[in-house]
């Protein structure tokens, strides 16, 4: 039983307490609820003083490293309160710091007490880590369920309740979760087996080692592979065994040019042999032809620079001609005498065909990512007239270059991104439903199709005299008569790592 | 107070709304107001809404939520009404069971020819069902860029998948394709491993291979020739080439002329 409030005195100023609130956080990560404040500090508790209470120094380090989300809501910028020290002091962000990183790849902040410990001492950077079925959101990442209509970033809620990481690190308190590693960066953080093997780059070298092993300053690729991902990436691609696989692929694929063209061939459908098909989607024949020239002039490019750089035989398209669909049209682009595909024409069709990110391009550099992307979207950009918005629809094989796409998407910080908002039942084709002129400034994106620049240049509201993206989507869930509106319950993907379940 | 034209006016729609309660054992909004506009009357949606939420509130009809959405039936016929919806789900699954895939249109009139109920319906309760998992859908594509569901069980998935790969693998050795059974037939000779198989293993009517076509249409994988009659699908590029042909041709012919 609490002893009587008369006899207590205010933590804060000493003056006589009117009731107990709060709690006090011990350095054994121990707490204890129940603080006496006087009338003037229990209004301020959690707005201008922190809540909880510290033991000393320790103890709030421990706080910060478990529960960063609380931390960040009711210590961070406010008096903290130490018991065994009574000056109380403002707690702040530490300090950023300023390593060179390549921009593809974002820096791992910490691992665990030590590196946080380590933080202060060396330096910054950002990191995305997006996640299958969850959604980066202002506190954390959140699983898919349903479209919130009050979330201003992309609204997305858990339907019983709304969890926060701090819940997850209560989990992993547990023993069954002993050998799980958190790894901590300045956004997100994430909690995955100790044994784990996670891909990184150190000292400019990509290695795989387990998540125990990975340091300060390494950096962690855009997204995390399997044990067996190399295996699979050989065994899929039987055409890199049977042939010899030239030398400088990958110093070919680093290339702008093809990088971008490899990100256009994701469009790729069997025609007639011999010619290259792309699958186009635009309401204006004019400006298929138009992107057809651009394309040509690409292709001439890389076949100059195929040849100059290497042996392999490498002809450009002689001419392309614009075949009319019911939805889609096609750019048939033709060989001169009829001759079959040029050997790397015919390498990068393989690799989308196959519905993978060559591993040339996820370590490559960021220009070279971006210019895949830019290919990825200028070919597969299309309007939903139903939707009245933008959206790129990939096959559901292709589940890794979405993946791809959605973490390059969640780097530059774009958020107008809605994946699979329908059809939950039709497997074999993802929507991606995106505000391309927040894409196109975010990712800083250099524009050679006319629909995307017009796109762009409508900017947000209007496409052929019509509401786009954010508002008509978010409207038209507002308006439950319309139905299908709620995002899939399966995750776009199955995770690679699987995360520590919330609600065991 | 309501004037004698409005007293009328509401009668109508009430009268209207009973009758074809009565008639077919339950309707969406849109299947009365669609009714109703066939039988030469011009109705609002908000009039019938407003219409069927006054007769519930005096007892005389319920209704039922499928797929989100509201479903009327008269109180008598309550019991009767539960039984039919689910019979109407069982016989959708039994007719999905007898084949690959079907047209949303083919589902709906196998229906009513042996429920009455409105079309509106069986399209929620074919939603119901693929919100369910037990069936699945995907898109079509007709020439002239339509756009249709199309149903399958949800079971069937991999065997469709089979089907596609085939019926895609012959497009394009073929170039040009009619729906026909005799493309059916020439589909597939052997198996995986180049056995000969006897073809009623192959479960393929044309129907199927038709909306095999359709859907592989809405993806691009194949274009459906808009200027050829019987409307055939082809290998992208072939609808051009054949349309250059076919413009040189007449213009020999009419050169010769």
């Amino acid at each position: 039983m609490k002893a009587n409030i008369k006899d207590k005195k205010c933590i804060v100023c000493g003056e006589p307490a009117v009731g107990w609130t709060g709690y006090i956080f011990y350095s054994n990560g121990k707490r204890r609820v129940g603080i006496p404040f006087c009338g003037n500090h229990i209004r301020k508790l959690g707005v201008e003083i922190a809540n909880p209470i510290f033991e000393n120094q320790l103890a709030l380090e421990l706080f910060r490293e478990k529960h960063p989300d609380l931390y960040r809501r009711y210590v961070k910028d406010k008096k903290v309160i130490f018991l065994q020290k009574s000056q109380p002091v403002i707690e702040s962000h530490p300090p950023e710091l300023s390593i060179d990183v390549k921009p593809s790849f974002p820096t791992l902040i910490h691992k665990g007490r030590e590196r946080w410990k380590n933080q202060e001492k060396s330096e910054k950077i950002t990191i995305t880590v997006s996640l299958d079925s969850f959604v980066l959101t202002k506190t954390g990442f959140k699983k898919i369920r349903e479209l919130s209509l009050t979330d201003l970033v992309l609204g997305v809620k858990e339907p019983t309740k709304e969890f926060e990481w701090s819940d997850i690190i209560e989990v992993g308190k547990s023993p069954s979760f002993a050998s799980n590693v958190r790894i901590i960066t300045d956004k997100n953080e994430i909690t995955i087996d100790a044994n784990e093997s996670v891909r990184i780059v150190q000292q400019d070298k990509v290695a795989m080692v387990k998540a125990k092993d990975v340091a300060l300053g390494d950096l962690m690729e855009i997204h995390f592979l399997d044990k067996e991902f190399i295996k699979k990436e050989i065994i899929d691609k039987p055409h890199l065994i049977a042939q010899p696989k030239p030398s400088n692929l990958g110093q070919l694929f680093s290339n702008e040019n093809v990088a971008y063209l490899l990100g256009v061939f994701n469009n790729i459908v069997e025609g007639l042999p011999g010619n290259l098909t792309l699958k186009v989607w635009s309401t204006d024949i004019q400006e298929i032809k138009e992107y057809g020239e651009k394309l040509q002039e690409i292709m001439h490019q890389i076949s100059n620079y195929v040849c100059e750089s290497t042996d392999i035989e490498c002809n450009a398209p002689s001419s392309f001609r614009v075949e009319e669909g019911p939805r889609y049209s096609w750019l048939i682009y033709e060989f001169p005498d009829q001759i079959p595909i040029p050997p790397f024409f015919e390498i990068l069709k393989d690799y989308a065909l196959q519905g993978v990110v060559p591993f040339e391009i996820r370590t490559s550099g960021f220009k070279t990512i971006r210019e895949y992307i830019t290919g990825l979207l200028e070919v597969n950009i299309e309007f939903d007239e139903k939707w009245k918005t933008f959206r790129i629809a990939l096959p559901s094989y292709k589940s890794e270059v979405i993946r791809f796409l959605d973490n390059f998407l969640n780097f530059c910080q774009v958020h107008s991104v809605i994946k699979e908002v329908f059809t939950p039942n039709n497997p074999w084709e993802i929507n991606i439903y995106l505000d391309v002129s927040e894409v196109v400034k975010k990712c800083d994106i250099l524009v050679h199709r006319p629909l995307l620049e017009q796109a762009c240049d409508i900017g947000l509201g209007e496409y052929h005299k019509r509401e786009t993206l954010y508002p008509k989507v978010r409207s038209i869930t507002l308006n439950p008569s319309e139905g299908v509106c709620n995002i899939s319950f399966k995750p776009l993907w199955n995770p690679l790592i699987e995360w520590t379940t919330i609600h065991p | 107070m309501q004037s004698s034209k409005d007293v009328k006016f509401g009668d109508i729609i009430k009268s209207l709304i009973s009758k074809y309660l009565k008639e077919f054992c339950c309707c969406t909004v849109k299947d009365i107001f669609y009714l109703a506009r066939n039988s030469g009357y011009e109705l609002k949606l908000e009039h019938i809404r407003y219409y069927l939420e006054s007769l519930e509130a005096h007892g005389n009809i319920k209704r039922t939520k499928i797929a989100r959405k509201n479903v009327y039936y008269l109180t008598k016929s309550e019991e009767h009404i539960r039984f039919t919806l689910r019979q109407i789900e069982d016989q959708i699954v039994t007719m999905l069971s007898k084949g690959l895939l079907f047209h949303t249109a083919e589902i709906i009139n196998e229906i009513e020819r042996v429920f009455k109920v409105g079309r509106g319906v069986i399209h929620l309760i074919l939603q119901q069902l693929a919100f369910k998992g037990e069936i699945s859908y995907f898109f079509g594509l007709s020439y002239n860029g339509k756009k249709f569901r199309l149903y399958f069980l949800t079971e069937n998935k991999k065997e469709l998948e089979k089907q596609i790969i085939r019926v895609k693998n012959y497009v394009l050795f073929k170039r040009l394709v009619f729906p026909n059974e005799k493309a059916v037939e020439e589909l597939v000779f052997f198996d995986e491993n180049g056995v000969w198989k006897d073809l009623k293993m192959i479960h393929l009517d044309v129907q199927d291979f038709k909306n095999i076509l359709f859907y592989l249409s809405y993806l691009g994988e194949v274009n459906q020739i808009y200027f050829v009659q019987g409307y055939p699908f082809a290998v992208p590029g072939h609808a051009s080439q054949l349309e250059s042909l076919l413009k040189k041709i007449n213009s020999n012919l009419e050169d010769n002329k």
